[in-house]
């Protein structure tokens, strides 16, 4: 059994904002282990992204909010931690990537200068110790003519190499876990490709564990081992990847593995070929939030929210319904 | 097309999505309480804009106007009460009972009814001024973002060449030589500069036309020529009448006569690009020339025309107004520069949206796009950077009031006050405290105002 | 960049070009003549024609404008030679740095006027924008990160407020409140005399309190307004540039707060406060024409204001071309700030 590196129980991210409040993460929980690499999927405005950074405690407050749960990170609970401490963990045991490669980077400032306020804040090197180690990051994630372009601004680089100058600076530190949010969505499909060979290559030389936010089902089954299926800010379904494409125990997860990107497809298609929108997150409905959706829907579904039951080891699902047979469990 | 098979259901949801954001920015602002009080002050100087005496109905009885709001005439000069502090009271030559609120200047004049009628020339010029800078900025800006290409460079290479212009300081010399004019009466500019225009105007819009004829199919080549010849069939119309104008003319007659023209030749315009004739099926060399040409040449008519008679008929009106008529424009086209980039981002940027594409891709025309789907969309930020902007004419029209280039004595500005009273601020400080206040609050509300309807129409300022 | 400054600079000698002519012909083609106006009604008509003889106003336009511009040396070489030979002082021409005669002051020269005024007027408008850099940047800065609390509606509110009262009404106020009230500070005036250092800057000697207390005024009436717009401004793109992905990105590396502000945010929201120092300086400059006037003091600004209600002519014409270079120069240097921050911006 490995150990395990975060174990994060019930955690619950509120934003109260002018229209009412916002329940993007509505406790959820689940483990991540050494060098394991844990895939989280669902729709988009689920509560990925603001389940990873409540996290990170990167929550905008106000409006935002955790309310409820913890974190534990190495025996410490990361929700808990006075400011100093989480700014202690942030970049340096727990580096985090996002989105859009195009924004995240200040466009003001050389790569040099931000790859290196990481390096000699966490890691105590002096400018020219830093600037060294940032060439080599860079050639690790194979920029061609590192030393040359580390006093480039990002603007002089491609959204692909901004992306791998993300990823530099976010290992330069050697964190134990890696948060990956949708690293490759805003990029063309072959630099995704190249990015998630990239992180796999990388993973397996420096042993970090890896949570990777996606869309794409598609990307999960080579790079992780174990998926978490998110819908609404709960979690439906968390299962091993083979267990998941194998036997998907979620009507919701079969949805998605129905949608899987298919040859004929347009590319940026989302996942949206389940029948009907996601719940508002500030009115949810009383009972499993999936049930307005649902094919398979009973009348239990509409009065009690399912929680997350094991159905095999290692395989959690929140339904009442056993979706072989089509009735209640 | 995904419009195609939209469902009921979506088309529900985008209409209440297209409609929601006007009704949300309405609520928001209602709720911005500064923002409500500065409106419900600025009603408040309109009406006392208005009603400050009753000339709007005068004209029907024919009768000079006489104050509502004020308590007297801005010009009624009192012998028996000069720089009285305010609330005192006197008794006129005529034996009435004269009260003054807040005291008299140095003729006896009755500040508060200066201060309320001042309210007149800084609204007017805040209004006409902004209205000028808004046309003119809206359509050159939505014209170049819209049109693209070397168009677009031409036309912003002309704004960023008069960016560097000082605006204020050519506003300075243009008022310097208008009052001179209106002092002297006669215009005697030479019409060599006129002339040279509207010929090298004639010349480039020949070739323009002529180019068109070449490269478009008959129909629309003679439609062209037509077009040509009736320009200048109404160009020499206007030299004609023009001739007359002085002589045996009378001056009514002939403005209006040149109006007509001035709206026929805008009308054949219309007409030309209405028909799509420039968008589609010439060279842009062509289509550049003549529209450059027809430019040229309508701006030489018109100047013509005002060597000839309209620089007196509009120094006659500019009189009429106290003054005003020429601060209007001054003023209107400092700010259309700006107003003109602000346009020309907003179309830029929704030029692409999906809308304007579908709207493209059922085949409506440019003008229908322009005026139902671009102009309502890109509306709202110029209406707040116009807000915004108000403050800043009130302030050029106090400036150059003060310094002698603004209204004519005695028509009451408050920078006309200030510049008249502020000598005396030591023994009568209520002669300059009473237009400052006013001109301060005003400025202050339009500031407010803008701040709400801005943080109204993009609540991402706010929160 | 230094290619694009040059290029700048030789694009500018058109639009000079254009502001001279557009003015000599604005100002010559105001009917009557500068000599002939009520107020010098004892002149006769004969004085008069003299005095234009002497001026060659009595020649045709163009040839008036070429002399003004190339010198009567290469215009009319006769002319010249006549006015040497009657101790006349003969136009050297723009070419040459020479701005003509002033009509109004007989015997001083536009180059004399522009020398005494300018630099009073250098220094007037160079402490206001120094002022309202120092008061608006920090200003806007705190209220956007202390965003909601007192601290920034207060200074929201003064921001608007200052904005809102014009110069004209300030400069009054201040004077009766702060030196005829309180007697805290003189009236009217500058306090330094040329020479200067540098041909404008006071001398280090003449830097004391008095020279303070005559600046302390004027140069708050002209710098608040700024500084107000440059705080709203400030605030405003702090809290845009303090919602941007890389702060957050900032925020992930672990960096302390004051970090992210003063390295990641603050050079952000500083460019769209480059942009608007260009309107800064043209506001500073026609500032300066009503808080001159106002507080008594001798700059150029006053000058200016005065030589149109003297229909001094060439000083109009000169002092507007110098108001042309001096904008040209600032928005030189307003676009060099601009690139400097903003390293995606490329000149070339
Ligand atoms: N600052 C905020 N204020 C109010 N609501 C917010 C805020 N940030 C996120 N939310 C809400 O929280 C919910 C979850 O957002 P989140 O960004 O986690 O979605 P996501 O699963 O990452 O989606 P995507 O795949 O599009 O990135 C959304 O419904 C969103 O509207
Ligand atoms: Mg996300």
């Amino acid at each position: 059994m490995a150990t395990t590196l975060l174990e994060v129980k019930g955690l619950e991210t509120r934003f109260f904002t002018q229209d009412g409040v916002v329940k993007a993460v509505n406790g959820i929980s689940y483990t991540l282990n050494e060098s394991e690499t844990l895939a989280i999927v669902g729709e988009s405005g689920c509560g990925k992204s603001v389940g990873v950074m409540s996290l990170m405690r990167l929550i905008p407050e106000p409006p935002g909010k955790i309310t409820g749960g913890e974190a534990m990170f190495l025996g410490r609970d990361l929700l808990k931690m006075n400011k100093e401490a989480i700014r202690q963990v942030r970049g340096k045991e727990i580096a985090m990537i996002f989105q859009d490669p195009m924004t995240s980077l200040n466009p003001v400032l050389t790569i040099a200068r931000q790859i290196t306020e990481a390096l000699e804040l966490h890691m105590g090197m002096d400018h020219r110790q830093a600037t060294d180690r940032a060439v080599e990051l860079l050639e690790m994630v194979n920029i061609p003519e590192a030393a040359g372009r580390i006093n480039d601004y990002p603007h002089q680089f491609s959204g692909g190499m901004r992306q791998r100058v993300m990823i530099a600076m976010a290992l330069s530190c050697m964190p134990q876990i890696l948060i990956a949010d949708e690293p490759t969505t805003a990029l063309d499909v072959t630099i995704q490709a190249q990015i998630v060979e990239l992180v796999k290559r990388l993973r397996d030389e420096l042993g970090m564990a890896i949570i990777w936010i996606t869309h794409d089902l598609g990307v999960v089954a080579g790079l992780a081992e174990r998926v978490v299926v998110m819908y609404a800010g709960f979690i439906v379904e968390e299962a091993l990847v083979k267990d998941l494409y194998g036997s998907p125990g979620h009507p919701y997860t079969l949805g998605l593995l129905g949608s899987l990107p298919r040859v004929d497809m347009i590319r940026n298609e989302r996942l949206t070929s389940i029948e009907g929108m996601p719940p508002d997150l500030i009115a949810l409905p009383e009972g499993c939030p999936f049930a307005a959706r649902c094919t398979f829907v009973l009348d239990r579904c509409l009065r009690d929210n399912p929680p997350l039951l094991s159905v095999a080891p290692g395989h959690k699902v929140a339904c009442w319904v056993d979706v072989e047979t089509g009735r209640e469990k | 097309m995904a419009v195609a098979e939209a469902t009921p259901t979506d088309l529900d949801i985008l209409a209440r999505k297209e409609r929601s954001p006007l009704q949300e920015s309405i609520r928001r602002l209602l709720h911005h309480r500064v923002a409500v009080a500065s409106m419900c002050f600025l009603a408040l100087v309109v009406a006392v804009y208005v009603f400050a005496d009753n000339s709007l109905f005068a004209f029907l009885t024919g009768k000079p106007p006489q104050p509502l709001i004020a308590p007297y005439r801005y010009d009624g000069a009192n012998f028996v009460a000069v720089n009285v502090p305010p609330g005192s009271r006197a008794v006129s030559t005529k034996g009435e009972d004269l009260f003054f609120l807040l005291g008299t200047d140095y003729l006896g004049r009755d500040v508060l009814s200066r201060t309320l009628y001042g309210t007149r020339v800084s609204l007017s010029v805040a209004i006409a001024a902004a209205t000028v800078s808004m046309l003119v900025g809206l359509v050159y800006g939505t014209i170049s973002g819209y049109v693209g290409g070397r168009t677009d460079n031409i036309m912003m290479r002309i704004v960023d060449f008069l960016y560097g212009f000082p605006f204020l300081i050519m506003v300075i010399l243009l008022q310097t030589y208008f009052k001179a004019l209106a002092r002297q009466g006669s215009s005697s500019s030479t019409p060599i500069l006129t002339l040279l225009v509207g010929a090298a105007g004639l010349a480039v819009y020949f070739g323009g036309a002529s180019g068109l004829t070449r490269e478009l199919d008959s129909r629309h080549a003679s439609l062209v020529q037509q077009l040509f010849w009736a320009q200048i069939g109404l160009g020499v119309l206007h030299l004609v009448l023009g001739y007359f104008a002085g002589e045996s003319l009378p001056q009514v007659v002939y403005t209006s006569l040149l109006v007509l023209i001035g709206l026929a030749h805008l009308g054949l315009l219309a007409l030309f690009v209405y028909h799509g004739i420039v968008q589609k099926h010439a060279a842009r060399s062509s289509r550049t020339l003549f529209f450059v040409g027809e430019g040229l040449f309508v701006v030489a008519l018109l100047l013509l025309g005002v060597r000839i008679n309209v620089v007196g008929g509009i120094l006659a009106v500019n009189k009429k107004m106290g003054g005003m008529l020429l601060l209007f424009i001054a003023i209107g086209l400092i700010n259309w520069i700006g107003m003109s980039r602000l346009a020309r981002g907003q179309v830029l940027s929704y030029k692409q949206k999906e809308f304007v594409e579908a709207a493209h891709s059922v085949g409506a025309s440019d003008i229908r796009i322009i005026g139902r789907h671009l102009v309502p969309n890109i509306i709202g930020p110029l209406i707040v950077q116009e807000t915004l902007a108000i403050p800043g004419y009130i302030f050029t029209e106090a400036f150059l009031s003060f310094i002698g280039l603004g209204v004519d004595s005695p028509t009451p500005s408050w920078g006309i006050m200030i510049s008249e009273c502020y000598p005396a601020i030591r023994t009568y400080p209520w002669q300059t405290v009473a237009p400052a206040a006013a001109l301060t609050l005003t400025t202050l509300a339009f500031n407010f105002l803008g701040d709400g309807l801005r943080d109204a129409l993009d609540p991402r300022l706010k929160e | 960049m230094t290619k694009y400054i040059v290029r700048r600079t030789l694009w500018f000698l058109p639009v000079l070009f254009a502001v001279t002519l557009f003015t000599f012909v604005l100002m010559r083609a105001i009917p009557g003549g500068p000599f002939s106006y009520a107020g010098d009604k004892s002149l006769p008509p004969q004085v008069v024609a003299n005095i234009e003889a002497k001026y060659h106003l009595d020649w045709p336009m163009w040839k008036q404008f070429a002399s003004y511009l190339l010198g009567d040396d290469i215009v009319d070489r006769a002319a010249y030679e006549e006015s040497l030979a009657l101790k006349r002082r003969p136009s050297r021409g723009l070419i040459r740095g020479d701005l003509g005669p002033s009509f109004r002051y007989r015997g001083q020269t536009v180059n004399d006027i522009v020398a005494t005024t300018l630099p009073t007027s250098a220094q007037l408008g160079l402490m206001a924008v120094a002022l309202a850099l120092v008061i608006g940047i920090p200003a806007g800065t705190i209220a956007a990160l202390k965003q909601n609390s007192a601290i920034d509606y207060m200074a929201t509110f003064s921001a608007v407020f200052f904005a809102s009262i014009p110069s004209v009404v300030l400069s009054p106020i201040l004077i009766y409140v702060f030196a005829l009230r309180l007697n805290w500070f003189p009236v009217a005036s500058w306090g330094t005399k040329p020479p200067y250092f540098l041909g404008f800057l006071p001398q280090l000697a003449h830097l004391n309190l008095t020279f303070l207390k005559h600046a302390a005024l004027p140069v708050f009436a002209l710098g608040t307004g700024m500084a107000a717009g440059i705080a709203r401004l400030t605030r405003g793109s702090l809290l845009q540039v303090i919602r941007e992905d890389y702060i957050r990105t900032a925020r992930a590396k672990g960096l302390k707060e004051r970090l992210i502000i003063v390295r990641h945010a603050l050079k952000n929201s500083m460019i769209p406060v480059a942009t608007i120092l260009g309107p800064l300086i043209a506001a500073v400059v026609t500032g300066t024409f009503i808080v001159e006037q106002i507080f008594g003091i001798n700059g150029m600004g006053k000058h200016f204001v005065q030589s149109i209600g003297n229909r001094d002519y060439p000083v109009i014409i000169g002092v507007t071309l110098i108001y042309s270079v001096l904008l040209v120069i600032g928005n030189l240097m307003v676009d060099i700030t601009y690139a400097w921050l903003d390293p995606r911006i490329r000149y070339d």
